[in-house]
């Protein structure tokens, strides 16, 4: 009688710690270590209306069902931008099939040097899927505020006239629209890849 | 209104004649990425951010090159590893390169989740025994105005001008990074 119950015991805390374990694995498997500033719940991402390529007018709402990465920079910037789209590129290699459930926009902050045209053909350069584009500086201001990016236009010494200074920081936008990530400037592609794979199974 | 930081020519008159001979030496077929200055300076790992000039691929039609401050060509970015073994101090001053029509030395810094890149007014010091690193997000040497595209494995001659090793031509590879 008492061996029974001690093993009746000793099997309902085996469940019991078998039960933890599966709920721990799935949390595990639920939450994967990420590589930014998860946002969750996610915060209203505004639409917008910049200029693509063809003349037309771009904007998050377009992409609903796919989660857009959006990236502010400029095509003349060396360092910096270049370095971030290249991950991104990266990153989209590294997601292979699953890559069309992300919509990469670079939307260029100098306007005046950045065409539509110009905007998209360098964001291509890094993954033929990226779409590139541009507003007028109001556009540019209003879009930028209501995503928290800070940029500058900055006249400096030497050939290159101005330079503009802006947020490094790359934001990810979930299937529905709402600003859901937001990774710091030295996120790798292997880090983006595996948070946009997170973001895309939930 | 720009001023321009090195034009066109690679190699400019050095200005001793030791810089003439530590310049030929480093042309004279080191290896690819070990390019000695002299024996107390060593240039090493010297790359370039491949670019794409829209012309090359494409005729493009007159006038419609967009203007970036400096001239039709993008912009891109070389980087480098200075080791110095001893002796004394020196500077990296200034860089040149054929294919770009300007060439600065530039920081950028991300300070508050703000990127901001700078012209580096007083050149890159190179301290006795130290090493300085030109990389990705921070120092680097900008490349203006450049006349043709760049694709992963090509070289590209890059001379670098030091306040006392005098200019130093290296074959910097261009890399998709």
């Amino acid at each position: 009688m008492i061996r029974t119950r001690f093993l009746l015991a000793g099997a309902a805390l085996a469940l019991l710690a078998a039960l933890a374990a599966v709920a721990v694995g799935i949390r595990l498997a639920a939450l994967p270590e990420l590589h930014g500033t998860l946002l969750d719940p996610p915060l209203p991402a505004a639409e917008f209306a910049l200029t693509s390529a063809d003349g037309g007018a771009v904007g998050p709402q377009d992409f609903r069902g796919r989660l857009v990465v959006l990236f502010f920079g400029f095509t003349n910037c060396p360092d910096v931008c270049p370095l971030t789209m290249h991950r991104l590129g990266s990153a989209m290699e590294e997601l292979g099939d699953r890559a069309d459930q992300v919509q990469v926009i670079l939307v260029s902050v100098d306007p005046e040097r950045d065409p539509p045209a110009k905007v998209d053909e360098y964001a291509k350069r890094f993954h033929p899927s990226f779409i590139g584009v541009t507003g007028s500086d109001d556009e540019l201001r209003t879009v930028t505020s209501s995503y928290g990016i800070y940029y500058a236009r900055t006249e400096v010494e030497g050939a290159l006239g101005y330079t503009v200074d802006h947020s490094a920081s790359t934001l990810v936008l979930d299937r529905n629209g709402g600003l859901r990530m937001i990774w710091p400037f030295d996120t790798t592609p292997e880090g983006m890849a595996s948070d946009l794979r997170y973001l895309i199974r939930r | 209104m720009t001023r321009h930081g090195s034009s066109n020519h690679c190699l400019r008159l050095p200005a001793t004649a030791a810089g003439l001979s530590l310049a030929l030496i480093a042309m004279a077929g080191c290896g690819a990425t070990e390019r000695p200055a002299g024996p107390e300076l060593e240039v090493e790992d010297v790359w370039v951010r491949a670019v794409a000039v829209a012309g090359d691929a494409v005729a493009p039609e007159p006038g419609t090159g967009h203007p970036s401050g400096h001239g039709a060509g993008p912009n891109t970015a070389a980087y480098l590893t200075l080791r110095s073994h001893g002796g004394e101090a020196d500077r990296l001053v200034d860089a040149a390169t054929e294919v770009a029509s300007a060439v600065e030395l530039h920081r950028t810094e991300v300070v508050d989740g703000v990127m901001r890149m700078r012209q580096v007014e007083d050149g890159v010091p190179i301290a006795p025994g130290s090493t300085v690193e030109l990389r990705p997000g921070g120092l680097h040497i900008m490349l203006m105005g450049v006349s043709r595209t760049l694709a992963p494995g090509d070289r590209v001659d890059l001379t670098l001008h030091f306040e006392r090793a005098g200019p130093v031509t290296a074959k910097a590879e261009v890399r998709e990074r």
